[in-house]
């Protein structure tokens, strides 16, 4: 008996990591044969196979693959390596499922299905207690996200007579803007819990009870499927230039305040977890802005990112680095090259992606914060002492530009193969409320840089308390500990 | 009535009484290093004067914690035949009131009474305690919690971009600050309790006096009630704990870091009594001081511990009585006295052992030598273009001197050191981007970017997930040349190198310690071990543990070089020990988790005995493929593996959570000439320390020993043990579920306390454990008096020994084990001898 039981621990996930690799290369194969025919496939009304699809389907056999792979060494010797393999390979086919599916009734039922496994893996050791609330507290959020995303599915259907996604869609225009926005902000809602924005970060803070290969597929594959919500319903939520105002401030509200929150945390995989909920807004903001292609390049980078990140995050403790000083004298010259560093910088940005300088859009909003990010990029090289001055003017413009345009590609790669999909929506044009938001963005950049935050201890408290997990999933009695 | 009783008629206890209690208290948390130099410490080390099993009552009442396995693994082990009746009945006869008769009647009761590993319940009140019972919301729960969450940020090592608490504020003085800007409490229904803090007095003492007064805890209890109430964030009192080891080792100061902690626990106590709007709640903390007082003075153990104790004295004795059989049952062997090819001198870790075993069968002419892996010479060492080093020498010592890591000729280094800096500079840049306020919005495209192919090069194991920081920054080269240098002289305001009367003096003393001082072989080959990992926050805890938790690399480098210097043998051979002109020292490191030996400055060695040298070298590579095929039997491998590159692939591998067995296993020091034990497999478990006593005139190496390497193999024992029977407690948990908090330890799952001591990986393989607990049998051949004379002299020596938290044995001139330490400077002969 236990030499069967020992075969079937060692080949059931051997083929689930082969079976997921193999998805994974179909996938490429698939992308490439999308990018040169160009044409959908459909499998009856239940999948319509895209761009989009075959885009975020790679990027799930990807990460999942690696996954797989890590965990196969990394949770040996666990009592739920079987039920941890399961559920793993169970939840990307559902992800990859997903991403295809067209009935409307097929998409509700993956999406409650993800939601279901994905809070029974946070909840994958059974007899630690905090593990089985931090479970409970997500399978709720999903329960809620599926509830509301049935709702505002039922409600296409039910005005378009259609059940299908592919056959919905080109009916929005004729829905009345009551039952537009009513969709539209289920579907938000929906997405703003699957992407763990406030205020529905809740679970996803209280989620590292769950192994490392857990944290790394959700945050690279899962809260991605917020992402993937809006841009397949692209043309309802932009239909409404209100609707899409409110998705840019959410959006917003959710970069800023988590990238504080990550400033002040002193654990790894919280800094990580706060740090996807700030990219999953900006994320968000994205799609407010029209610019859904950016959303879902976005997500994707970022996948890879925070996938990585987790993975590696027993490599935070290194031995301490030789002393570095930096100082703030900064020449003239250099402060120069800063600056035009950062307007060119932004300028390519913007040429590479086809952002029209003569009618600004809302896209400045992003070209605003890459012109922001090479500003940060070019002062702390600037503050790099171990450089000589000329190396350090050469140096900025040599490591940023590069990058951009290394971004611009993907972002451009993606927007061609998703051209199809029908999430090609014009961007709203520049408003009040992006103007806010742009400064909120400069505020952040100037008070973090500035140093204005220093000396603030309610500020620092209030921003520490609210991005504790939940009370309920902290190990707080030591004789609590499961031993393993 | 409570008044009755005298203990709590008088509850104003004068500021002497709590501050000695506060200082006792704050004596029995063991301290934990941070993962950046992860040492084993004994995690019992405040209570090791009292009994094993005083201590074993004391932890079960303050935090539930046990001190011996679950009994299934006891039965099954006497199931097995590994713990006989006898053993049984050894264990059983030296009890003051046997649980039972025979040990028959024993394991029934043991099997009738299905008790089966739960924490004891813990018999200690808090006032958060009585609070919980009285209100049933768990106030408990959210003291530590906020504790936990203040220490955390406090103690932070470096993860937060923006770090609240001025470090160089004093704890208490930081809680206070924090406290009275939290509103977390009052949300939670403590009424005004920010008004409370800031009420408290400025200095932590006053502040803890006046805790203690408000609460009345009764004289007589308040040992056991600090000790419950630190251990309420026992992790990050075992931070606190080293701060003030390292004040008191490095700078003779005496640190109040955890007293002030202690402050803040007492405090949220105090505050939780006068905030908590539950009527009652004052009456019932006084009649849980009657209940304190009824713990402190208890003498009574419960039967099921009891059991479970005699089960685990008769487990070691099992063991032990294994072990003193194989080792009388061994030939009588002696030194030939003939001079060796090599002699190679290793580290005394268990490691080594299974090394020197191998390289003796393939190498007769080689002798091996077991020695603290630092080889006696205690330095701080600077890498390569850093400012400061960092100890390389047990944390029971202070490093003598400063060695600065250089290149040998002056522009390479100055070269290789700015392009060091450079990287750092880079890379410090490049965290810049990942990690800025508004630029990581941008940046996550680029980067993620590029660790799509590093995500696959990982997994490989092509590459690595941080640069190694031994050759980071530095081209091949540089990294090859790089090596500690002995010249005196000035960096960054301190003084470094090594003058040639302290070269001397550390060398005869390093010399005289190994017993080493005449007979030199041609080539003396002195070998530091480390561990290469990947993405594991234990490494260092795999490296050399007399070395700080950092490879041996350095100080056996450090060593070579001294003992080369012909200025050093001169003025050796004027103190008596004569080191032949053609001998050479060579340096080396053991890789613990490859077993490959990599040789330094080889140079010197080769020009006059390169035959002798390559021949070594081939021994060294057999040796260590030997040692990898013994090793991969540990791994399970799957049959037909090929078990060498097996073995090599867990190096590289970032989701190795096992890379090695570390020092799991460990049961036994053995100090004696090498000959006592050569040939025997002692596989792995077993610490080698060379030592023979006729040359030790005045036995102060003996003393040295006892009170130095013997006191750090009982260290690594107990946290191996503990971290076995108690993993919830004193280990560290799952390694899958781990996250790494400040840069210096480790929270299991969201948050929480820090934990402390080894994760349940390094002692559990998935089916079995990979170290049984077990006291470490310590064989010393010497006579018995003068190691009496040494534990007399040594009061924390002889905790350790009569408190019976290590076995110490004595062997005599022919090698064999004859005598067990009973306590009180008395021995009993061994029943089995042995026959030979």
């Amino acid at each position: 008996m236990t030499l069967s039981r020992l075969t079937f621990t060692q080949l059931m996930p051997r083929i689930y990591t082969r079976l997921t690799w193999v998805l994974c290369f179909c996938t490429i194969g698939a992308l490439v044969g999308h990018a040169v025919v160009g044409i959908d496939a459909s499998v009856g009304t239940l999948l319509h196979i895209d761009g989009l699809t075959l885009i975020m389907a790679l990027v799930v056999t990807f990460v999942s693959g690696i996954v797989h792979s890590f965990a196969r060494r990394y949770m040996m010797g666990s009592r739920h390596f079987d039920r941890f393999f399961d559920r793993l390979f169970g939840l990307t086919l559902v992800v990859l499922l997903l991403t295809a599916a067209d009935h409307l009734v097929l998409f509700v039922g993956l999406w409650a299905l993800m939601g279901w496994l994905l809070a029974d893996l946070i909840g994958l050791i059974r007899g630690w207690p905090q593990a089985q609330a931090a479970a409970r507290r997500a399978r709720w959020a999903f329960l809620g996200g599926s509830a509301l995303l049935a709702a505002a599915l039922a409600v296409l259907a039910g005005q378009t007579g259609a059940i299908t996604i592919s056959g919905a869609l080109p009916r929005v225009e004729s829905l009345s803007v009551g039952a537009l926005v009513g969709i539209a902000g289920l579907l938000t809602a929906a997405a703003m819990i699957q992407s763990a924005l406030i205020p529905f970060h809740g679970w996803l803070l209280s989620s590292m009870t769950a192994p490392t290969p857990v944290s790394a597929f959700m945050h690279a594959g899962l809260v991605n499927a917020g992402g993937l919500l809006l841009a397949r319903f692209a043309p309802v939520v932009a239909e409404v230039p209100a609707v899409m105002l409110a998705v840019v401030v959410l959006g917003a509200i959710s970069a800023l305040i988590a990238q504080a929150w990550m400033l002040v945390q002193v654990d790894v995989k919280r800094q990580l977890g706060c740090s996807t909920v700030a990219q999953m807004g900006f994320m968000v903001l994205q799609c407010g802005l029209g610019y859904f292609a950016a959303a879902i390049a976005h997500l994707i980078l970022h996948g890879f990112y925070k996938a990585y990140l987790f993975l590696s995050s027993g490599s935070v403790v290194v031995m301490k680095p030789p002393h570095a000083e930096t100082s703030d004298a900064a020449g003239l010259p250099s402060l120069v090259v800063t600056g035009i560093t950062a307007v060119v910088g932004g300028g390519v940005f913007m040429w590479l992606t086809g952002k029209s300088f003569a009618a600004p859009d809302g896209g400045v909003l992003l070209t605003l914060v890459v012109v922001l990010a090479v500003l940060h990029a070019a002062r702390t090289m600037l503050r790099t002492t171990a450089l000589t001055s000329a190396m350090r003017a050469v140096a900025v413009p040599l490591v940023v530009l590069p990058a951009l345009v290394l971004y611009a590609l993907v972002y451009n790669g993606i927007a061609a193969l998703t051209a199809t999909a029908p999430m090609a929506v014009d961007p709203a044009g520049f408003s009040v409320v992006h103007g806010v938001v742009g400064a909120l963005f400069v505020l952040l950049y100037l008070a973090f840089e500035r140093g204005w935050h220093r000396g603030r201890p309610r500020l620092y408290t209030l921003l520490l308390n609210t991005s504790q997990p939940a009370a309920s999933t902290v190990t707080t009695h030591r004789s609590e500990y499961h031993a393993h | 009535m409570p008044t009755d009783d005298p203990s709590l008629a008088t509850p104003r206890l004068t500021d002497d009484t709590a501050a000695e209690a506060i200082r006792r208290a704050c004596r029995t948390i063991a301290p934990v290093w941070p993962l950046e130099s992860f040492v084993a410490v004994n995690p019992y080390l405040g209570l090791v004067d009292r009994s094993f099993d005083e201590a074993a009552d004391r932890l079960a009442q303050t935090i539930g914690a046990r001190t011996t396995l679950p009994p299934s693994f006891y039965l099954d082990a006497v199931d097995a035949g590994r713990i006989t009746e006898a053993d049984l009945a050894a264990a059983l006869r030296d009890r003051e009131a046997p649980p039972a008769n025979t040990p028959a009647a024993l394991l029934q009761q043991v099997r009738d009474s299905k008790e089966e590993g739960q924490a004891y319940g813990i018999s200690v009140p808090t006032v958060a305690d009585v609070a919980c019972a009285q209100t049933g919301a768990d106030w408990d729960r959210l003291a530590t919690d906020r504790v936990s969450a203040w220490a955390a940020a406090y103690f932070d090592g470096g993860q937060a971009l923006w770090r609240s608490a001025d470090p160089a504020q004093p704890p208490y003085a930081a809680w206070k600050a924090e406290a009275c800007v939290d509103r977390t409490p009052e949300v939670m229904g403590l009424a005004g309790f920010r008004d409370v803090v800031a009420a408290l007095p400025e200095d932590p003492l006053a502040a803890a006096h006046q805790a203690l007064a408000r609460l009345g805890v009764p004289d007589v209890a308040l040992d056991v009630y600090l000790h419950r109430v630190l251990l309420r964030a026992g992790g990050w009192a075992a931070h606190a704990a080293r701060i003030v080891w390292d004040a008191r080792l490095y700078e003779d100061r005496d640190d109040d870091t955890l007293r002030q902690f202690l402050a803040v626990l007492l405090s949220w106590e105090a505050a939780l009594l006068e905030t908590l709007p539950a009527s009652g709640l004052a009456a019932a903390w006084n009649a849980a001081k009657e209940e304190l007082v009824a713990v402190s003075n208890a003498a009574q153990r419960p039967a099921a511990r009891e059991r479970s104790l005699v089960l685990q004295h008769a487990f070691d004795r099992a063991m032990q009585r294994r072990l003193i059989a194989r080792v009388n049952a061994r030939a009588p062997a002696t030194t030939n006295g003939q001079r060796p090819d090599v002699q190679a001198v290793f580290c005394i870790d268990v490691r080594s052992e299974v090394f020197r075993r191998h390289l003796e069968a393939v190498a007769p002419t080689v002798d091996t030598l077991g020695f603290a892996g630092f080889f006696g010479f205690p330095i701080e060492y600077v890498p390569l273009a850093h400012e400061t080093g960092s100890a390389q020498c047990p944390v029971l010592l202070t490093p003598g001197h400063t060695i600065l890591e250089t290149l040998p000729s002056s522009a390479p280094h100055t070269q290789a050191v700015e392009r060091r800096r450079l990287a750092h500079h880079v890379k410090r840049a490049w965290n810049a981007f990942k990690m800025g306020a508004i630029s990581c919005f941008s940046f996550v495209g680029p980067v993620g970017l590029a660790y799509l192919p590093k995500m696959v090069t990982d997994t490989l194991g092509w590459t690595r997930t941080v640069p190694d920081p031994e050759t980071n920054g530095l081209d091949e080269a540089a990294a090859a040349q790089k090596g500690p240098s002995l010249t005196p002289g000035e960096h960054a305001g301190h003084s470094i190198g090594m003058p040639l009367a302290d070269r001397i003096d550390v060398a005869e003393g390093a010399l005289r310690a190994m017993s080493l001082t005449d007979n030199f072989a041609p080539l003396v080959l002195i070998a530091g071990h480390g561990a290469t990992t990947v993405n594991n926050p234990y490494d260092t805890g795999l490296d050399c543990g007399a070395c700080a938790g950092r490879t041996g690399e350095a100080n056996a480098r450090v060593a070579a070089a001294a003992l080369n210097d012909p200025d050093v043998r001169a003025g050796l051979a004027k103190r008596g020990i004569r080191i032949p002109a053609d001998t050479v020292f060579l340096a080396g490191l053991h890789d613990t988790t490859t077993d490959a030996l990599t040789i330094f400055d080889r140079d010197g060695a080769f020009a006059q005995h390169p035959e002798r040298l390559q021949r070594l070298e081939a021994w060294l590579s057999e040796a260590g493929r030997r040692t990898r095929a013994e090793r991969a039997k540990r791994f399970h491998l799957p049959e037909r593996t090929a078990t060498d590159a097996a073995v090599v692939w867990r190096s590289k591998d970032w989701a190795q959570v096992r890379p090695e067995w570390g020092l799991a296993g460990c049961m036994a020091f053995i100090v004696a000439p090498r000959h006592r034990t050569e040939g025997l497999d002692l596989a792995g478990r077993s610490f080698l320390h060379e030592y023979d006593w006729r040359q030790d005139t005045d036995f102060s190496v003996l003393e040295l020993i006892m009170t130095a390497p013997m006191v750090v193999t009982s260290w690594i024992s107990l946290q191996y043990y503990a971290s076995t029977v108690e993993n919830r407690l004193f280990g560290s948990g799952n390694k899958t579920l781990h996250n790494v908090v400040g840069k210096l330890g480790i929270f299991e799952g969201n948050a929480g306390d820090l934990r402390v001591g080894l994760p349940w990986q390094s002692v559990h393989d998935g089916k079995q454990y990979q170290h049984e607990p077990l006291r470490l049998n310590v064989v010393i051949e010497a006579p018995r008096e003068a190691m009496n004379d040494v534990l007399s002299a040594h009061d924390d020596v002889r905790n350790l020994c009569d408190n019976q938290w290590l076995h110490l044995l004595a062997m005599d001139d022919a090698g064999r084990i004859t005598h067990r330490y009973a306590g009180d400077l008395t021995w009993t002969p061994v029943q089995d001898q042995g026959t030979r």
